[in-house]
C-alpha cells in the first residue's frame, strides 16, 4: 500500500521534474549548451504566479482554483519573454564562442535571475493564497489516496508534455528545430531561419518551465529564491538521466528521478534523498554519459 | 625484419568497414607510401597504428612487440572487472595490460611518432615549446622536479631545450623559434608539426599528407626533408594524395580502396597495375 | 642563450617582486582591522585562485566544485583538533593530504570527461559533499550548524589571534603558492599542462600520459584547496558546511576565468572583483550574486579572454600587430581551402577524435576495451564511402 502511495507521489514530482528537464534537454539540443539560467526561469515562474494569483484574488475579492486557469497563461507568457530575452542578451552573442563562454555566462545569468528574485521578492519564504489550492482527496484502493491537486497536475503536466510531443515531431516548425539540433549551417542552407527557431526553443523551454514553478508553488503552497537552483539541478539531472538533448528521454528521466526520489525519502532517508539524486547524475555520467534514451545520436531533440 | 607489420587488420565503425583485412609491412630504413582514393581508409589505418583506435580484427606488431589488437571479447569479459585497473597490485596492473590495447601515448614511447592530416599543432604556444612537447616522454621530471628544481631537473631541461633546438634547426625554422605555432606561415606549420614527430625520436615516422596545401617550392623542399629524415635512420610511412611526391620519394606503395589493400609494389608496378588505374580513374568519372 | 633572455624578459625585475611584497607586508600597517581581514580574505581566495588555476587556467579542466576540497581542508583540521586535540599547524599537512586524496578518488572515474560534462559531475560532487557534512556524516561534522570551539594556531609560542597576524601567515603561504606555481608553469609538467589544453589529442600522440598529468593537476589544485581551508580554520574557529557551497565554487571559478584563465596576475585581478570588492560594498551585499552574475555575462561576451590574459595570449595580441608590419603569415601565402583540398578520407577523423575525445570515450572503455569507437555511434562519413 505504502509501495503504492510512494509511487504516485513520485510520478507527481516526477512531472514537475520532467517539465523542467525538457527546457534543459531542448537548449541543449539546439545550442549544446547547459542553460543553467533555466533553473531561475523556473523559479520566476513561481514569483509572477504569486503576484498574479495575489492580484487576482485582490480583484475579484476571493479565492478560487479557478485563478489559476488564466495565472497559468500569464506565467507561461511571461517567463517564455524572460527565456527569449535571456536568449538574445547572454547567450547570442557567444553562439560561435566555444562552450566555455556561454557555459559561464549561463551561470551569470542564473545568479541574476536568483539575485533579482531576492531582492524583488525578499528572502523569507513566499507562500500561495490557501483557497487557490483544490482541496480534497480521492481514495484508490482502500489506503491509497491522490489528492485532487495531484490529480491536475498530473492531467496538466501529461497534456503539456503530449503537446510538446506532437508540436516537435508533428508539425514543420518541430521538424525545423530537430533539423537544427542537427546542424545549424546545414539547416541555414535549407532555408531554415536559425535564429528564429533558437528563439522558439527559448520560447517554449522556459514556457513550460514557468508553468512548472508556478505549479510546483502551489503544490509545495511555499518557497523561497532558492528554489530555481536546487529544483532545476535535479531537473538537469533527470535530462542527463534520460540522455541531454533527447525529448521522450527527459520525460522518462523527470519520472524515474521523482519515483527514485520519492522511495529514497521513504524507505531510506528524507535527508539523503537530495544525495542519491547527485549520486544517479554521477553514475550515469562515469558509465553511460548518453543517458537511458540517449544512445541514438541521431534522434538527439 | 619488418620493423611494423599489419596483419588482416579490420575495422569496422557501425556497419562501415574503414578498411578490410590489410596485411603489408614496413622495413627499417625505407619511405613508404600509402595511397589510395579519397575514403579508401588510410587515415584510419594511422589512426589504428598510433593506438587512437582499437582494431576489430586482427594485429599490429611494432619491432616485433604486438601494439594492437581487438580488444578481448570486451562487452562479456572485461566490463564486470575494469575496475582492477585500478588496484595497487602490481600483478594485476600487469594481466590487465596484456588484455587492454595500447594508448597512444604509450605507443609514441615505443617509437612511433605522427603528424595530423589537419594540422594540430598547439596553437597558442611557441614553435619552441611545441618542438619541446615532442620532448616530453624522453624526460621524467615531475611535480617535485619542476618547484624544487634539483639538479638532474636542471639537466633535463637543458636536454629538452637543446633537443627542441635541434629539431627546429634541422626543420629550417630558426626564425620562427620564439613565434606562437598559429602566427607561422602555412607551409612552415607544417614543418613544425614534423619537427615535433621527430623530436618524439621515433624509429617510425608517421606523416598524413605532409604535401596538402603546400605550394610546388615547398613541396620540393619537403620531399628533401623526407628524404634527409630517412637517411638519418628514421623509417617513414606517408600518406600522400601529390603523386609527384609519392613518385618521388616512396621506395613502395601499398594501394588502398574501399579499405581493402589491391596493389603494393614499386612506384613503377604500382603505377601499371590496371586495378589501381581503375580505382583512381573510376574516381574521376564521379 | 636566447631563450634564457626571453625568459628572464618576462620575469618582472627583482625589484618588481621586492616591491610588490613591501607593499603586501605594510599595507595593512596603517589600516583598522575590518580593512586587515579584508585583506586577509583578499590573500586566501588569491591562494585558492591559484590552487584552481592550475586545474582550470594550465589543465584546461572545467572544475566547479572546488569549495568542496577547501570545506574538506577546513573541516579536517577541524576535526583533528577537536576530537584528537592536535595542535592546529600540525593539522595542515592532514588538510593537505585529506583533500589530495579526495581528489584522486573523485578525479579518477571522471577524468576523461570533458568540457560541460565534466563541469557538471564535479558540481554534483561539491554537492554530494556539502549535503554529506549537512547530514553530519558519521556524526561528527555537527550537521548545519558545523563545528565550533577550534583552538586558535601557536606558532612558535605566539598564539596568532588579530587579524594582521592572520594576514601574515595568509601571506606567507600565499608567497611560498605563487613561487611553487611560478615554477610549475614554466617546467616539463605545466608545458604538458598546456598541451592538454590545446589539443589533448595531438598531447597524447606526442607521448604525453593525459591522463596521469590531468589527474596531478587536480590531486595538486585540490590538495592546496585544503589548505586555504585549514588557513580558514585558523582565523575563524567555526567551520560550517556553507563553505561548500555552490556559491564559493563559482566564486573560485570566475576569479580564474574573469582574471584570466592560466594567468597568475589574472587570479590577483579576479581576487579583486570577486572578493575584495564586493567585500568592501557590503551594504550591497543582497546584490553581490547579481554583481557576479552580470560581470560573468559582460566578461564572455565583451572580453572572453580575461581581465589580464597570459603570457600567451598577450604575445598572440602582439603578433597580430606584427601582423599588421607586414610579417609574413599564412594569409599571403594562399592558405590551404579545407573545403577546395580533396585530400584524404570522408573527413570523419575530426567526428571520430571528436566522439573519441568526449564523452564516448568510457562507454567505449567499457564495451570494447580501451580504445575505440562505440558500435553505435556512426560517423556522418558513412554514406560518403
Amino acid at each position: 500500500m505504502q509501495f503504492l502511495q510512494q509511487t504516485i507521489n513520485g510520478i507527481t514530482i516526477g512531472s514537475f521534474y520532467a517539465l523542467v528537464a525538457l527546457g534543459y534537454t531542448m537548449v541543449y539540443g539546439v545550442l549544446k549548451m547547459i542553460n543553467f539560467a533555466h533553473g531561475g526561469m523556473f523559479m520566476w515562474g513561481a514569483y509572477i504566479g504569486l503576484t498574479v494569483t495575489t492580484g487576482l484574488v485582490a480583484l475579484v475579492g476571493y479565492a478560487s482554483p479557478w485563478a489559476l486557469v488564466p495565472t497559468l497563461i500569464a506565467v507561461m507568457v511571461a517567463v517564455a519573454g524572460i527565456g527569449v530575452l535571456v536568449e538574445r542578451v547572454a547567450y547570442r552573442p557567444l553562439r560561435t564562442a566555444g562552450r566555455l563562454a556561454p557555459l559561464i555566462s549561463a551561470l551569470g545569468m542564473a545568479f541574476i535571475l536568483e539575485s533579482l528574485a531576492r531582492n524583488v521578492y525578499g528572502a523569507s519564504w513566499k507562500t500561495y493564497l490557501p483557497g487557490l489550492v483544490p482541496g480534497g482527496r480521492v481514495a484508490l484502493l482502500g489506503n491509497v489516496r491522490i489528492s485532487v491537486m495531484q490529480v491536475l497536475v498530473l492531467l496538466v503536466s501529461f497534456l503539456l508534455m503530449a503537446l510538446l510531443y506532437l508540436f516537435v515531431y508533428r508539425t514543420r516548425v518541430g521538424t525545423a528545430m530537430r533539423a537544427v539540433a542537427q546542424d545549424h549551417e546545414v539547416s541555414r542552407l535549407m532555408g531554415i531561419d536559425v535564429d528564429r527557431i533558437i528563439a522558439t526553443v527559448f520560447l517554449i523551454g522556459p514556457g513550460l518551465g514557468g508553468m512548472a514553478g508556478l505549479i510546483v508553488g502551489t503544490y509545495y503552497g511555499s518557497f523561497d529564491f532558492t528554489l530555481g537552483w536546487s529544483f532545476g539541478l535535479r531537473a538537469f539531472i533527470a535530462a542527463i538521466l534520460g540522455g541531454i538533448g533527447n525529448i521522450p528521454g527527459a520525460m522518462l528521466g523527470g519520472m524515474l528521478l521523482g519515483i527514485v526520489e520519492t522511495f529514497a525519502a521513504g524507505y531510506i532517508s528524507p535527508q539523503w534523498k537530495d544525495v542519491i539524486a547527485y549520486v544517479i547524475l554521477i553514475f550515469i555520467l562515469i558509465f553511460r554519459p548518453t543517458g537511458l534514451l540517449g544512445e541514438r545520436v541521431a534522434e538527439k531533440l | 625484419m619488418a620493423l611494423l607489420e599489419l596483419r588482416d587488420l579490420t575495422k569496422q565503425f557501425g556497419g562501415l568497414t574503414a578498411v578490410d583485412h590489410v596485411t603489408f609491412d614496413v622495413h627499417e630504413g625505407e619511405i613508404l607510401g600509402l595511397i589510395g582514393p579519397n575514403g579508401a581508409g588510410k587515415t584510419t589505418i594511422f589512426n589504428l597504428i598510433t593506438g587512437i583506435y582499437a582494431p576489430t580484427e586482427g594485429e599490429i606488431f611494432f619491432d616485433g612487440k604486438r601494439i594492437a589488437h581487438p580488444p578481448l571479447g570486451a562487452r562479456k569479459f572485461i566490463t564486470p572487472v575494469w575496475w582492477v585497473q585500478w588496484l595497487p597490485v602490481r600483478s594485476v596492473r600487469e594481466q590487465w595490460d596484456q588484455l587492454r590495447t595500447l594508448r597512444p601515448h604509450e605507443i609514441t614511447e615505443m617509437g612511433i611518432a605522427r603528424t595530423f592530416q589537419t594540422i594540430r599543432l598547439f596553437k597558442n604556444m611557441t614553435v619552441l615549446e611545441n618542438v619541446m612537447a615532442g620532448v616530453h616522454h624522453r624526460t621524467r621530471a615531475g611535480l617535485w622536479g619542476a618547484i624544487f628544481r634539483p639538479p638532474f631537473q636542471r639537466r633535463e631541461e637543458a636536454f629538452i631545450v637543446s633537443e627542441a633546438e635541434r629539431w627546429i634547426r634541422f626543420m629550417g625554422l630558426e626564425a620562427y623559434r620564439d613565434e606562437l605555432a598559429k602566427n607561422l606561415p602555412y607551409g612552415h606549420q607544417r614543418r613544425l608539426e614534423i619537427a615535433r614527430a621527430l623530436a618524439a625520436n621515433p624509429r617510425l615516422l608517421i606523416l598524413d599528407e605532409p604535401a596538402a596545401g603546400l605550394n610546388e617550392a615547398e613541396t620540393l623542399e619537403l620531399m628533401d626533408v623526407i628524404r634527409q629524415i630517412r637517411n638519418s635512420g628514421i623509417t617513414v610511412l606517408l600518406i600522400e594524395h601529390d603523386m609527384k611526391v609519392v613518385m618521388g620519394i616512396c621506395e613502395r606503395i601499398v594501394v588502398l580502396d574501399y579499405g581493402k589493400k589491391i596493389a603494393e609494389g614499386t612506384p613503377e608496378e604500382v603505377q601499371r597495375n590496371p586495378r589501381v588505374i581503375q580505382a583512381y580513374l573510376g574516381e574521376e568519372e564521379v | 642563450m636566447k631563450s634564457l633572455q626571453a625568459r628572464l624578459g618576462r620575469i618582472p625585475p627583482l625589484w618588481w617582486q621586492v616591491g610588490l611584497l613591501a607593499l603586501a607586508v605594510l599595507l595593512p600597517l596603517p589600516m583598522s582591522d575590518y580593512y586587515r581581514s579584508v585583506l586577509w580574505r583578499t590573500a586566501l581566495y588569491a591562494i585558492l585562485g591559484l590552487s584552481l588555476n592550475i586545474i582550470v587556467g594550465y589543465a584546461g579542466l572545467f572544475q566547479l566544485g572546488h569549495a568542496a576540497f577547501y570545506a574538506l581542508g577546513a573541516y579536517t583540521s577541524a576535526l583533528l583538533n577537536l576530537y584528537l586535540d592536535v595542535p592546529l599547524i600540525l593539522t595542515w599537512p592532514a588538510s593537505v593530504l585529506v583533500a589530495a586524496f579526495f581528489g584522486y578518488l573523485i578525479s579518477r572515474p571522471i577524468i576523461h570527461l570533458r568540457g560541460d560534462y565534466l563541469c557538471v559531475v564535479t558540481i554534483a560532487f561539491g554537492e554530494v559533499v556539502r549535503l554529506a557534512l549537512v547530514n553530519n556524516i558519521f556524526g561528527i561534522t555537527g550537521g548545519a550548524n558545523g563545528l565550533s570551539g577550534i583552538d586558535r594556531p601557536v606558532l612558535f609560542g605566539l598564539v596568532l589571534r588579530t587579524p594582521l597576524q592572520h594576514y601574515y601567515l595568509v601571506l606567507f603561504f600565499l608567497v611560498l603558492t605563487l613561487f611553487a606555481v611560478r615554477r610549475l608553469e614554466n617546467s616539463r609538467l605545466g608545458r604538458a599542462w598546456v598541451c592538454i589544453r590545446e589539443d589533448e589529442t595531438a598531447a597524447e600522440a606526442m607521448g604525453i600520459d593525459t591522463v596521469r598529468a590531468k589527474l596531478l593537476a587536480f590531486v595538486v589544485g585540490s590538495a592546496w584547496a585544503g589548505l586555504a581551508g585549514a588557513l580558514y580554520v585558523a582565523r575563524v574557529p567555526v567551520v560550517s558546511p556553507d563553505l561548500a557551497r555552490f556559491i564559493e565554487s563559482v566564486v573560485m571559478f570566475c576569479i580564474v576565468v574573469l582574471g584570466g584563465t592560466g594567468s597568475i596576475p589574472g587570479v590577483f585581478v579576479g581576487t579583486l572583483g570577486m572578493v575584495t570588492l564586493p567585500e568592501l560594498l557590503r551594504f550591497l551585499q543582497t546584490w553581490r550574486d547579481a554583481w557576479m552574475g552580470v560581470a560573468m555575462v559582460v566578461m564572455m561576451i565583451a572580453r572572453p579572454e580575461g581581465l589580464w590574459p597570459s603570457r600567451r595570449v598577450r604575445m598572440e595580441i602582439r603578433g597580430e600587430e606584427e601582423e599588421e608590419a607586414g610579417f609574413p603569415t599564412g594569409v599571403e601565402e594562399d592558405p590551404p581551402d579545407p573545403s577546395s583540398d580533396n585530400s584524404g578520407e570522408p573527413d570523419f577523423s575530426g567526428e571520430v577524435y571528436q566522439l573519441y575525445d568526449e564523452e564516448t570515450y568510457l562507454i567505449t572503455l567499457l564495451e570494447e576495451g580501451p580504445r575505440g569507437l562505440p558500435s553505435e555511434g556512426d560517423p556522418s562519413g558513412k554514406d560518403a564511402v
